[in-house]
């Protein structure tokens, strides 16, 4: 890895439509095909071509399998083709980040779908008993990624606070109806008492199971963090990240998306200790104009400088709602720009704002490559 | 609003003036999104375009039917803007815009209109947000003859129902999930209070007699108010159907033991 401004995605890619068929046991076109196949070339994927047989068998529940292994490979080899240093699977293996979670605990029951946005729905679960974590949930994506790969290995991990705020609160807020006749008190104790048992009963378990078994990096994502209402959301996350991370050898970042405030989270988020690097948005809210005296979209970085935070920064440089790939010359000011006023440019690590999963893979690699190449170019600068 | 997307894109179609841009918002402390409409011109409403966005025989059910759309300083804030040299502008353009939205549907014959100002008290808001949310609010609704309530959902009120009074609204609607009973202080009773108890964002189904047991706290706490109604606490959309369609009945069997024990 290099000394400065290593580069790491921060959230899920895409599932090319042949996983997305494949594991469905659909049939796939002509085009899926061929997608798989030129991917596979592009990116010098090892004995690709088993994927294509695959694809062509008939539908078992070894060959879905089999499908959603090789778009794990296929993602690693994307990141390390577009020269990233810490990689992972793009998050392959997961439906999405909420219901690949939560479905493998105890307690929680999928009630139904609700909007995400548009005409796009997802599965919400609640909580309708206490919550007991099972089996380990994410150590089979790690431990395939590690033998796939030489680069550093990072798991992705959803936070205390998105799988509270993402499920409804029936057990925990039945126990205290009788208890308490206000509704406002009646939900945010209900929503606090969550809040700490997520940590401690299903949370921590995995983490510790990931640490036992050779995981160094754990990157908490907690996209419902950035919309919390107040301070005291902010200091209860921290209490709870703190009793779910506390004592493990491992390195934890945190990433936290979809803010219209960061400044909002601190300075409370600092006390969460173990947390050594916030990978935040910053390009999505900058001028994409090379030659800016002023970068708005990286004042967050003068804000932490001012706390004295200390901390990593996972530099959000590339959009994530844009097609448009950032020259490489872009990436490199920006990134410039951060390190000098952090001061410290080891400080820095070089991401794109978010996951790159509403991209296409051919966008993703580009802005990933133009990515690493900036950072590169940042590293001559400072050479 | 099963023709809606969400509460903003109807008006983001139906506005000269705006579009939706590619980013996808938070809606609040919600995991679900909106598309961030952008001001690029002064905003000019289309009635035609705004007219599919409701059921045709909604307007049969005439003074019955009631009519959600967003408050002029919410949805002025929910936007990117491109055009407006200043906040007070912009929103008090929307605001005249949004007042020929409220005339329209006023003509159709709809019984009351329910304004949704969810971004004003979401977080502290300054005091000169307050006063320009009111002169925008009152500019829309000044020449309303139907019932125009305003409803504050996912919002803290504590502390400003004395500002509360000078929205030109005869109904108030509070979130009680997100305000506290005991924080409602200075409420006039002149204005009608629609109390949103029943929990839009829990899948948990609330006891009628529950429901019917705070309703009393609220009566209890505010004397002679002039109106009383039982709502959510913000849009049914964060539920399951089902869900939503038993927390429907559950406020209709609160209601009920509230009048029949009266």
């Amino acid at each position: 890895m290099p000394e400065l401004f290593p580069c790491q995605e921060i959230g899920s890619m895409a599932k090319p439509n042949w996983r997305v068929l494949g594991y469905r046991g659909a049939p796939i076109t002509d085009e899926d095909f061929s997608e798989a196949k030129y991917w596979g070339r592009k990116l010098h994927v090892e004995g690709y071509e088993k994927l294509l047989e695959l694809l062509k068998s008939e539908d078992s529940p070894q060959v879905r399998e089999g499908i959603r292994q090789w778009s794990a490979v296929y993602a690693i080899r994307l990141q390390e083709a577009a020269g990233l240093d810490i990689v992972f699977d793009g998050e392959q293996w997961r439906t999405e980040m909420y219901e690949a979670l939560v479905r493998e605990v105890q307690g929680f029951q999928f009630v139904g779908h609700v909007r995400s946005w548009d005409n796009k729905y997802y599965r919400k679960a609640s909580v309708v008993d206490e919550i007991k974590w099972q089996k380990p949930i994410y150590l089979n994506e790690y431990q395939f990624t590690k033998e796939h790969t030489d680069k550093i290995v990072k798991v992705p991990f959803t936070g205390p606070y998105t799988v509270t705020d993402w499920s409804f609160n029936e057990y925990y807020q039945k126990k205290l109806m009788e208890s308490i006749a206000d509704p406002r008190e009646l939900r945010k104790k209900a929503y606090s008492d969550l809040l700490f048992e997520v940590s401690r009963k299903l949370i921590r378990p995995e983490i510790e199971s990931l640490v036992s078994n050779g995981v160094k990096w754990i990157q908490i994502d907690e996209p419902a963090l950035s919309t919390q209402p107040g301070k005291e959301q902010v200091s209860d996350f921290v209490s709870a990240i703190n009793e779910a991370i506390s004592g493990f050898d491992c390195k934890f970042s945190l990433h936290v998306c979809y803010s219209s405030n960061y400044e909002s989270l601190f300075p409370e988020l600092l006390e969460a200790k173990k947390i050594s690097q916030y990978a935040l948005e910053f390009a999505n809210r900058d001028s994409n104009k090379l030659g800016e005296q002023k970068r708005q979209g990286y004042e967050v970085v003068a804000h932490l400088n001012e706390l004295g935070a200390g901390k990593e920064v996972g530099l959000g440089v590339v959009d994530v709602h844009d097609d448009a790939v950032e020259p490489a010359a872009l990436v490199r000011e920006r990134i410039l720009h951060a390190a000098k006023i952090i001061g410290d440019p080891k400080l820095i690590y070089v991401n794109p704002d978010c996951g790159l999963r509403t991209r296409s893979w051919k966008v993703t690699y580009n802005k990933l490559l133009s990515m690493s190449k900036g950072a590169e170019m940042a590293r001559q600068s400072l050479a | 609003m099963f023709y809606w997307q969400d509460l903003i894109r109807p008006f983001i179609d139906s506005l000269e003036g705006l579009d939706s841009g590619p980013q996808l918002t938070r809606w609040f402390d919600n995991n679900t999104f909106y598309r961030k409409p952008r001001i690029n011109a002064y905003p000019n409403i289309l009635h035609r375009k705004l007219l599919k966005y409701y059921f045709d025989r909604l307007w049969d059910f005439g003074a019955r039917a009631k009519v959600v759309i967003p408050a002029p300083y919410g949805l002025y804030t929910a936007s990117d803007n491109r055009y407006f040299p200043d906040r007070r502008s912009g929103i008090l353009s929307f605001a005249q815009e949004m007042e020929r939205v409220a005339l329209l549907l006023e003509e159709k014959g709809v019984g009351q209109i329910e304004f949704v100002e969810p971004f004003l008290f979401f977080r502290k808001p300054e005091q000169e947000d307050i006063e320009l949310a009111i002169d925008a609010f009152n500019l829309t609704t000044q020449r309303l003859k139907c019932e125009v309530m305003l409803h504050f959902p996912f919002s803290n009120l504590a502390g400003h129902f004395r500002e509360i009074l000078d929205f030109n609204a005869s109904v108030i609607g509070i979130d009680f999930f997100s305000t506290s009973l005991s924080d409602v202080t200075d409420f006039d009773t002149k204005k009608g209070i629609a109390a949103g108890c029943v929990d839009g964002r829990n899948s948990l189904p609330e006891d009628s007699g529950w429901v019917e047991s705070f309703v009393r706290s609220v009566i209890e706490r505010l004397g002679d108010v002039r109106q009383l109604a039982i709502i959510p606490n913000c849009d049914l959309e964060f539920l399951p159907r089902p869900i939503a369609e038993e927390k429907m009945k559950i406020m209709s069997e609160a209601k009920k033991k509230v009048e029949s024990n009266a």
